[in-house]
């Protein structure tokens, strides 16, 4: 970890003390860029993003009265995946998003509409956006798993007082329903909401807010077989269903498969805007969040349901962009971002604490951009470390990942521009620990903790291209995307132990897309 | 200050902030004391060679160790539910020469904890048993039965006994049944031992106290081969068969009620119309046997001592344990007490009496689990009789069975597996009368 420090301290230290060329000229506000610019352009994505996650700031960094419809089909193969990946992914993605203002009040908002089909899944039945948590079910046949989710994104923010006190609200939900069509067949229904309320003070150049966050969720998991068979014995190992709850932690259960996941998440913010001058813009973002999972099966109980187990994780992030816009349209920004998660889970089988989880991730991304040309470099540092009390299984895993990319944006004609880009990355684990039980351990789970290791602490280069046809008309415009990413991975470490899969060499990811602007 | 001197600061965070989190609960460590049962062994006999083997009924998996000192350090295991088996053959020279005891046979000493649930750091002790070696050894049972829609169900169940020895032995007197104990994990009005098991000792009229359970077990029925002593000679090799119905079962029959009964799959099922013997209830006093119950006049019936229902139905999901053995003395059998269960609330005048059968009676045993771990029951059978259990993978109706191994064959004779060990002697097939594992 000592190489990770130093690393990062010194990208910081002369990213913080680059002298920039070019002569300082006021900012130019995001309404003055073109709509095809606004959505396609890496430096606007990367400001839009960063509002998209703090919604206090979508007057800064949204542009008005600009909308996008669009539609994207992606395909993924291959199988350099992590134990509970898919080798093969097809997906389609529906969207749209816009933003308007009326009178005093900012309005932005995205629905979007995701279905995806998942080949040779196995190891866990899941929603995908709760990964860390300690209780699932999976089992070693490979199934098929297809994915229905729609999430609604919006933010609003009126400002009183002749615009000096802006509050905002910020929304997110998401309906999520998965399931695979063979057995052992799995059915999860996932639902989240999440509301932040901000109140800020605007200066002339500061501005900053406090916000509070509120949100609760849900998983619903059940496992089922058609054959009947499966749930009488245990004969074939592939279709046993297992429990897992905690690290490794894994028993057979092959009747009465199912479990509630109630989400309860509480949690504040701060928010900062820097403009020190009319080219600098400094934003920081700070966040802590609060959140009670608890797992139990409904039964006959007086009280309806039995407890498994209460999961509680605590996420502190920062999220920190530094743009600066020059002259000569050349423009410099920096952007980083910083999560830590410390989960702790009450098993009731212990009564007792038994698994923890703890990820520290930080990334930094710096993008020039000058004329036609946009280089951007990023470093990015994570480290996560997984134990079970019970069985002694640990794993603690440090990566480090380095890219570097560059843009262009060519003129293909009067009324239409070509964005093109390419983007390597590499990424390694300069230190890592892996502990697993024989004896404490199944075949099932040991499975799953090799083939992550594997994956976590493999090297491997990642190569991207990305091509952007894009009109500039008066009122409406059209996009088309193309984007090709393949990643190769380097040797695996060894280990003393068959698997019945490795993770494979490599994964290729082609995606097309169309939209429409206006 | 310039603003951006002090970005680094927000690295600091996650550079430094790596807490040791330790959960709250920690692996248990388990010290395994091994010894000889009996006391004049213990110094005679190695214990170094002692197989110890460790199974977590959890992850299903297991370790072997070798004591050292007759100890056995189980260092960081999971709390939670295990099987602990110990066990040494000691080849007859050796025990011969360590204890100066000639004996006709290698003999085995087994020891085993069933189901032990693990919660702290503790010492478990481990006593070793001499098995019985058996003339007559159970060789196949086959309790599952096959598919309740498709094949025959409980009806093609049946009980195979084996010549284990390379002499002549005659079934005749050989007396063959079920044990009664604990059928289920719920917890009913009933005196348990700290294992679980049935607590004989608080049973109306028991008077022996612990002994009850530890030098006897109870019959829910017994049956005897009939015969004059030397009516039913079984050769070397070969076995008897013992069926509920002696019929093929492969083709339709028609009932005691004059209907047919049919079968849709004969290749779930076996024919039995060949058995050694078979059990009727057709001629109990004022027992109305199913219409099933076919009496084939070609096979001899067993002699009924101790029934229960109205057919002789093993239980298909594998809650019996098996006995059988031989006694010249017809009316010493009979004249075995009979006791109820140990109901906290007096039994009824009606409730069964299970027969208490002497452990030291017993010729061979083999006690039968359900074939999923939550469903297992204790065991109804000491360790010096089985030190395990066996079961068929695939559960009920599923026309498995369970067979003792073929361990070598002489002269073109075969002798079975017989460590007095269900789990290891045992394997699954497909029911096969007077067939073998190999």
């Amino acid at each position: 970890m000592k190489s990770i420090e130093y690393i990062a301290a010194a990208t910081a230290f002369f990213l913080s003390c680059i002298a920039v060329q070019g002569q300082i000229k006021p900012s130019a506000t995001v309404d003055s860029l073109t709509a095809t610019l606004y959505w396609s352009q890496p430096s606007s994505i990367m400001s839009h993003d960063m509002a998209v996650r703090n919604r206090v700031w979508i007057s800064e960094e949204m542009k008005n009265k600009s909308s996008i419809l669009g539609v994207q089909q992606s395909i993924a193969k291959g199988s350099f995946q992590p134990a509970q990946g898919a080798d093969g992914l097809k997906q389609t993605y529906i969207y749209t998003e816009g933003k308007t203002k009326w009178q005093k009040t900012d309005f932005w908002g995205r629905f979007s509409y995701d279905r995806s089909s998942e080949d040779s899944t196995s190891l866990r039945h899941q929603s995908r956006w709760n990964e860390d948590a300690p209780v699932y079910f999976g089992s070693l046949k490979k199934n098929k798993y297809n994915r229905e989710t729609y999430k609604l994104d919006a933010g609003i923010q009126h400002t009183f007082l002749n615009n000096r006190l802006p509050i905002s609200l910020g929304i997110d939900y998401r309906l999520g329903s998965h399931y695979s069509n063979n057995d052992p067949r799995g059915d999860i229904k996932d639902m989240n909401l999440q509301f932040e309320l901000s109140v800020g003070h605007n200066l002339p150049k500061i501005s900053y807010h406090l916000s509070g966050s509120w949100g609760y969720g849900s998983e619903r998991v059940n496992v089922g077989y058609k054959n009947e068979k499966y749930t009488k014995n245990t004969e074939d190992p592939l279709y046993v269903n297992w429990i897992m709850n905690g690290f490794g932690n894994a028993r057979e259960k092959i009747s009465e498969i199912n479990y509630n996941d109630l989400i309860n998440r509480t949690g504040i913010g701060g928010h900062l805007l820097l403009k020190p001058n009319g080219a600098d813009r400094i934003y920081l973002n700070g966040r802590y969040i609060n959140e009670k999972q608890s797992f139990r099966r409904n039964d006959n109980s007086k009280q309806t349901y039995s407890l498994l187990n209460d999961y509680t994780k605590d996420i502190s992030s920062v999220d920190f962009l530094w743009s600066r816009q020059m002259h000569n349209q050349t423009a410099l920004k920096l952007a980083l971002t910083g999560q830590i998660e410390e989960g702790k889970d009450f098993s009731y089988t212990y009564l007792s604490n038994n698994y923890t989880y703890q990820q520290n991730q930080m990334q930094i991304k710096g993008l020039f951009g000058f004329r036609q040309f946009q280089t951007e470099g990023s470093i990015a540092v994570r480290n996560f470390r997984k134990k079970d009390g019970v069985t002694g299984n640990l794993m603690d895993v440090d990566q480090i990942k380095a890219g570097i990319g560059l843009n262009r944006r060519f003129g293909v004609n009067e009324r239409a521009d070509l964005l093109g880009s390419v983007h390597y990355l590499r990424q390694w684990s300069p230190a890592n620990d892996l502990s697993v039980s024989d004896l404490n351990t199944g075949n099932f789970a040991r499975q799953i903790l090799y083939q992550d290791y594997l994956y976590e602490t493999a090297p491997s280069n990642t190569w991207t291209t990305s091509w952007i046809w894009m009109t500039h008309r008066d009122k409406t415009d059209w996009s088309i995307q193309f984007q090709l990413d393949y990643q190769h991975r380097g040797d695996l470490v060894s280990l003393n132990y068959d698997l019945s899969a490795l993770p494979g060499k490599d994964r290729f990811l082609g995606k097309l897309g169309i939209s429409y602007i206006f | 200050m310039k603003t951006r001197y002090l970005i680094p600061l927000l690295f600091l965070p996650f550079i430094s902030c790596k807490k040791d989190n330790t959960p709250g609960v920690q692996p248990l460590d388990i010290k395994l004391n091994l010894k000889y049962a009996s006391a004049e062994l213990n110094g005679k006999l190695d214990l170094s060679k002692v197989v110890v083997k460790v199974t977590n009924l959890s992850t299903k998996t297991s370790m072997t160790y070798s004591p050292t000192q007759g100890v056995v350090n189980l260092v960081s295991i999971m709390p939670g539910e295990y099987d602990i088996d110990a066990s040494i053959t000691i080849p007859k020279d050796q025990y011969f020469n360590s204890t100066g005891e000639a004996i006709f046979e290698d003999v085995t000493f087994n020891a085993a904890i069933k189901k032990v649930n693990l919660t702290s750091s503790s010492s478990l002790d481990l006593e070793l048993i001499a098995g019985l070696l058996g003339n007559f050894v159970i060789k196949q049972i086959y309790y599952a039965g096959s598919d309740n829609k498709e094949g025959a169900i409980y009806r093609d169940q049946f009980f195979e006994v084996y010549n284990n020895t390379d002499r002549v032995l005659y079934a005749d007197s050989l007396y063959f049944g079920r044990l009664w104990g604990r059928q289920r994990n719920t917890n009913d009005p009933v005196h348990y031992q700290v294992n679980g098991q049935l607590d004989w000792s608080q049973s109306m009229g028991m008077t022996i106290g612990e002994t009850a359970n530890t030098d006897y077990v109870y019959l829910r029925d017994l049956f005897m081969i009939p015969g004059n002593g030397k009516s039913y000679p079984v050769e070397p090799g070969r076995s008897i068969v013992i069926a509920q119905n002696a019929l093929n079962h492969k083709v339709p029959f028609i009932g005691n009620n004059g209907k047919e009964v049919a079968i849709k799959k004969p290749e779930l099922t076996i024919d039995l119309s060949k058995a050694s013997f078979e059990v009727h209830y057709g001629d109990i006093p004022g027992n109305k046997p199913f219409s099933t119950d076919i009496d084939n006049l070609d096979v001899p019936n067993v002699q009924i001592l101790d029934y229960t229902g109205n057919d002789w139905i093993l239980d298909n999901l594998g809650r019996d344990a098996y006995v059988i053995f031989k006694h010249s003395d017809r009316a010493a059998v009979e004249n075995l007490p009979s006791y109820p269960e140990p109901s906290i609330n007096p039994p009824s005048s009606t409730a069964k009496k299970y027969r208490q059968l002497p452990v030291n009676w017993m010729m061979d045993a083999v006690d039968v689990q359900p074939n999923t771990t939550d469903d297992r029951i204790p065991k109804k059978l000491p360790p010096a009789l089985d030190a395990g259990f066996t079961f068929v993978t695939l559960g009920g109706y599923s026309s498995q069975s369970v067979i003792r191994k073929t361990d070598k064959t002489t002269n073109g004779v075969r002798k079975l597996k017989d460590t007095n060990n269900s789990t290891v002697d045992f394997v699954v097939i497909k029911a096969n009368p007077f067939g073998f594992a190999d």
